[in-house]
């Protein structure tokens, strides 16, 4: 196990490197030029030459490159061309915010999940489990940024209960309850695609896992409900179900870009997408760095105890 | 499935009564703006977002009055200077300084600190010199030949050539600026750093700065100025660059103050019970052309191109009156503008047929370059789709490429590319010095943002003249001259200047937008 | 010999129409009639998408004239949502059917050529380390706006996952005994990869296609809805929900209605590819 946890650790290495890689290459191609932004109006030839020396951005890309890649093993991830201040602290706590938001949509998809997948396969082809497949199937084939939109016009303008914006309220700063409130439609709209497709796969799992014999054979012994199902049912599905939430990291990620930006959520979605149109180079490859290193790991993670699972399995 | 959903309604019901506004105990304002602003350091500032911010923690000798709205630019007040005397030749400023001020950090503002603070900015021998500030205030600096200490509380600048601006310059921010910080506090970090620990000697003290979701500012109780010392105790900045989410913030309480909401929606929130403050702002959208291309060397065609802009009804139906038509490069809020001049105005049949003479009678295809821009502006784009409507009027069909902010600024430094036709983009301030940026051949890609390859050395000459002029009248005989130069010429066309726009809560009194980039907060109270 | 092993691929894709889940019919006339919507735009919609009475903005639905309202520009958004429909099926299919194109020879190469196609795999790998949409954000950016560009990255994205596919289903068939005995009788490779390999090849593509096209389409209109994808004033639905947000207090139905229109065509997409995928695996139930 041990092995196994450590090779996998080893293989991440060259896939984040590849990843830095490619996005400073592609931050070298990026059009336009953060000296611009910065200069304003006193943007000349001489002022912006002087600007990009400072800023080291007239060093060869592979010196450029280097000295990135050297300072960030140190955890330093150099200093915002457009803030002036240390990306490692901006990124930190975009990142957190984001996995905040992340952390309640997984929270949604795998509670949601692991009540509506075993409900539907245990009534299947009867009106839950229709009702479950429609619903799901539904969810399935929403873009992000319009339940998200379609939840504000429900929940924050008819019905004025819950907040559109932000993370917390600076009128009345007010902790967790606070956040919770700032959460709850952002995190409802990034977990739909994966509440819906994690409910599909354990709900076929399950159908799957109820007609094995051995789950059978327990149903002949008298084992009914509940107890067939999270007795028997669940341990066979379990790596499945895993596995699919691992997956779902992706996912999160993709519609947390856009929950992030209609529901102002200060996270390192926002971030990137900012610091992609201001040519922010350092915050750009913070942010990529901070988004690939959460997806790898989150894989990692998922890869991990499913093989946990398998190893302890009787 | 039933009870779950139950669950959750409850839980949200829960979370929502919780979120209920407790009694605060200090009085607090928060504002919802456009976007993040860039570095907070008064020599480097960049952005009018960034102004709006700096503003109220740093003073320079003189500032501005931001009372009162109206199209003129604001008059210039004492400020770190008590008073001043300018020399017969209009060359040496004397100001002598306001006695009893400190900085926030404790420091005393005297004559020393202004000195320390010019060198960071133009003297390359300083320690504390920083090129970046160096860069960024050229359009002050280049006029001064030397400053100096006289005593402990006279400050004394000598210029190399008469200026007529020049006070308002040295109150003016946005582009750097000459507002002061404590030495003591610039020398204890490194230039780049400074940004993140602003010390002034303001109405407001800085506190904290999160990125993305806060810059928190509380009032300085000790400041110099009773008539500005602000009634309330901490000041918010809330970046959130999404209009609606700003309007919603503001609808819920969660906000006190929305920076710019849609034309569309004034009128909602204001039957809402929310107050809507309007002011003009010092700038002017203008349409550059390319005169590289075939067709924009014509200028039937670029006067054809003016008159097929219906200004009028841009102002009045897209914009719902938050804009008033312009038709001349002096923004309105800046020297020399005309409220009544107009020049190419709305001619649809005479353009059509200043067309058909250049030979262009069965149409033309032309490709507009735009921005949604960086702030202070939620319509851009429609303006476009609005003038490809006018256009099509006329017979020619425009393409329009957007373009983010970035990329839009580094292809005006580059120049247009042949295929584009022409770009519009706002500008202006309360003085001048952009038009040396924008019409002067000095200014030719990549030196400037002369972006459509405009050459007249008339205008070059004028331009100098203008700045280096002794009196403003002088001053403004000479902008009246460029600006019907290029009515003539119509090689840059004008369209029109937006209004400022702000929704406040029914709690906000006293919020002026007065014709500059950034509003007095030092004057607002809330109930 | 090498014919009786060879599962009867005609015959399975005769079998697969009939077997096709009712669903999949619902999703094909969902599908079939935002094509015929888009062929025809021009004589369906009631207005020129880009024509603007700028007295009436922001009407709402049921508007006399206007079933679904006006925008914010005063144009009419029922014109504009099936004008709409053509930017969508562009941006859905084409980037879909491109990279297939690239990704099949590629798959293909990839599993009989051993280094090489590991190399090729862990390249892949990397571009599966970051996720889809910020990868497409990051892409879209560099390029630029407008439809072309929009596709190039669409391509660029989608092409880790639809080599993968192609690999897969190459490599399983690499060892299968209709395989092995062609080559045993001589047969050239390439004869080999085109005549007993590329057909399961496609149809796996094929199939994938099918049940990602909606992912798709979400994503390219979420770049458009971000201001990185069709540039106005073109009608299209991820560009009018952006540009819609704006005004969503007061007059929802700009954002929500074209919002809406993604919704059902991606719903049409999904039951289509679902079904296909059923019919053509008929051991996984879903």
């Amino acid at each position: 196990m041990t092995k196994y946890i450590l090779m996998r650790s080893f293989q991440v290495l060259p896939v984040l490197l590849g990843v830095t890689f490619l996005v400073f290459l592609s931050l070298y191609l990026l059009p336009g030029d953060v000296t611009l932004n910065l200069l304003g109006l006193a943007a000349n030839e001489d002022s912006i030459a002087r600007l990009r020396a400072e800023l080291g951005l007239d060093r060869p890309f592979s010196v450029q490159f280097g000295i990135w890649l050297g300072r960030a093993l140190q955890g330093d991830l150099g200093v915002s061309h457009v803030m002036r201040t240390p990306v490692t602290a901006v990124v930190l706590e975009k990142t957190g915010n984001s996995l905040i938001l992340m952390g309640a949509g997984l929270a949604i998809t795998v509670v949601g999940a692991a009540l509506l997948g075993p409900l539907s396969a245990v009534r299947k082809d009867r009106a839950t489990d229709h009702t479950v497949k429609t619903l799901t199937f539904l969810l399935a084939s929403m873009p992000a940024y319009w339940l998200g939109l379609v939840l504000i016009v429900a929940f924050s303008i008819t019905l004025p209960w819950l907040p559109a914006s932000g993370m917390y309220d600076f009128i009345t700063p007010g902790g967790l309850p606070d956040l919770t409130a700032h959460l709850f439609l952002p995190a409802l709209t990034t977990a739909a695609t994966s509440l819906a497709i994690v409910t599909r796969v354990t709900r076929a799992a399950m159908v799957e896992a109820l007609a094995r014999s051995h789950v059978t054979a327990a149903r002949s012994r008298g084992v009914r409900g509940f107890r067939l199902l999270y007795g028997h049912g669940v341990r066979a599905i379990l790596p499945t179900f895993v596995n699919i939430c691992g997956l779902q990291i992706g996912y999160l990620f993709g519609s947390s870009i856009f929950t992030e930006v209609i529901f102002s959520w200060p996270g390192i979605g926002q971030q990137l997408y900012t610091s992609i149109i201001a040519r922010d180079g350092p915050m750009v490859q913070g942010c990529v760095l901070a988004v690939a290193l959460v997806f790898v790991l989150g894989n990692l993670l998922a890869d991990i105890l499913i093989r946990w699972l398998d190893v302890h399995r009787d | 499935m039933k009870p779950i959903f139950k669950a959750l309604t409850l839980a949200a019901a829960l979370a929502a009564s919780t979120a209920l506004p407790a009694l605060a105990q200090d009085k607090t304002i928060v504002m919802g703006i456009e976007g993040e602003p860039l570095a907070l350091d008064p020599h480097t500032q960049a952005l009018w977002l960034t102004a709006r911010v700096v503003s109220n923690m740093y003073e320079g000798l003189v500032m501005q009055d931001l009372t009162k709205p109206g199209t003129k630019a604001p008059d210039v007040v004492p400020a770190l200077a008590e008073s001043w005397t300018i020399s017969d030749d209009g060359l040496t400023y004397t100001f002598k300084l306001r006695g009893g001020v400190t900085f926030h950090d404790g420091e005393p503002w005297n004559a020393a600190a202004a000195v320390f603070n010019f060198d960071r900015i133009m003297n390359r021998e300083a320690p504390q010199f920083y090129e970046k500030a160096f860069q960024q205030n050229t359009w002050w600096r280049q006029d001064v030949a030397s400053y100096r200490a006289v005593d402990d509380m006279t400050f004394e600048i000598v210029l190399n050539t008469t200026n007529a601006e020049f006070l308002l310059r040295m109150g003016q921010g946005g582009i750097g600026s000459t507002w002061m910080a404590s030495p003591k506090a610039l020398a204890a970090v490194p230039n780049d750093d400074f940004a993140t620990t602003p010390v002034g000697t303001g109405p407001f003290k800085f506190v904290e700065r999160v990125f993305g979701e806060k810059i928190e500012l509380a009032a300085n109780k000790d400041y110099w100025n009773p008539a500005r010392t602000p009634q309330y105790d901490r000041l918010i900045y809330r970046p959130m660059v999404d209009v609606s989410s700003r309007e919603q913030a503001l609808e819920t309480g969660a906000i006190d103050i929305a920076a710019t909401p849609t034309p569309d929606n004034t009128d909602y929130l204001e039957s809402q019970g929310f107050k809507i403050v309007t002011g003009q702002l010092p700038t002017v959208y203008v349409i550059w052309l390319n005169l590289r291309e075939e067709a924009m060397k014509d200028a039937r065609v670029r006067k054809a191109i003016s008159m097929a802009l219906d200004r009028e009804g841009l102002a009045e139906d897209l914009r719902l009156g938050q804009a008033i038509p312009a038709y001349g490069i002096l923004n309105v809020g800046g020297p020399g503008y005309d409220e009544g001049y107009t020049c190419n105005g709305y001619d649809p049949e005479g353009a059509r047929a200043l067309l058909a003479e250049a030979g262009y009678a069965d149409g033309l295809e032309i490709k507009m370059i735009w921005t949604p821009g960086g702030a202070g502006d939620v319509n851009m784009v429609a303006d476009a789709e609005w003038f490809q409507r006018n256009l099509a009027e006329v017979g020619i069909t425009a393409s329009i490429e957007v373009m983010d902010i970035g990329s839009f600024f580094t292809m005006m430094n580059q120049g247009m590319q042949p295929g584009s036709s022409l770009l519009e983009i706002s500008w202006g301030e309360n003085t001048f010095n952009w038009l040396d940026a924008v019409l002067a051949t000095s200014a030719l890609p990549p030196n400037g943002y002369n972006s459509g390859y405009y050459e007249n050395p008339v205008v070059d000459d004028l331009l100098v003249k203008a700045r280096t002029s002794a009196t403003k009248e002088e001053m403004v005989g000479n902008l009246h001259e460029i600006r019907d130069i290029i009515c003539e010429e119509a090689t840059f066309i004008p369209t029109h200047s937006p209004l400022g726009v702000v929704a406040t809560s029914a709690a906000i009194g006293n919020f002026v937008l007065a014709p500059q980039h950034w509003p007095d907060m030092a004057i607002v109270t809330k109930d | 010999m090498t014919e009786a092993l060879r599962p009867p691929l005609a015959a399975r894709f005769g079998h697969f129409a009939r077997a096709l889940p009712p669903q999949a019919w619902v999703g094909g006339a969902l599908v079939g009639s935002f094509v015929l919507m888009a062929i025809f735009a021009d004589h369906i919609a009631p207005f020129d998408p880009n024509a603007s009475n700028i007295k009436l903005r922001l009407k709402p639905p049921g508007t006399e004239g206007h079933w679904l309202g006006i925008d914010t520009q005063g144009r009419d958004v029922l014109s504009r949502t099936i004008h709409g429909a053509r930017a969508s099926l562009i941006t859905g299919t084409m980037p879909v059917a491109i990279s297939a194109a690239i990704a099949v020879p590629l798959g293909l190469a990839a599993a009989w050529f051993d280094r090489a196609g590991a190399l090729v795999m862990r390249m892949m790998d990397v571009l599966f380390a970051f996720p889809m949409v910020l990868l497409a954000i990051l892409l879209a950016a560099i390029l630029g706006p407008g439809l072309p560009n929009l596709i190039i990255a669409m391509v660029l994205v989608l092409l880790p996952f639809n080599t993968r596919v192609a690999y897969t289903e190459a490599l399983s068939h690499r060892e299968a005994p209709w395989v092995e005995a062609a080559r045993a009788l001589g047969t050239p490779v390439p004869r080999i990869l085109l005549r007993e390999v590329l057909p399961h090849v496609l149809a796996a593509t094929i199939v994938y296609s099918m049940t990602i096209i909606g992912t798709i389409i979400i994503t390219a209109a979420g770049l458009s809805f971000l201001g990185l994808g069709i540039q106005p004033p073109t009608p299209d639905w991820g560009l009018m929900t952006g540009e819609g947000r704006t005004v969503l207090n007061r007059a929802p139905h700009v954002a929500t209605v074209p919002g809406a229109a993604i919704f059902l065509l991606v719903t049409g997409f999904n039951l289509l590819g679902d079904g296909l995928r059923d019919a053509l695996n008929p051991g996984r139930q879903r």
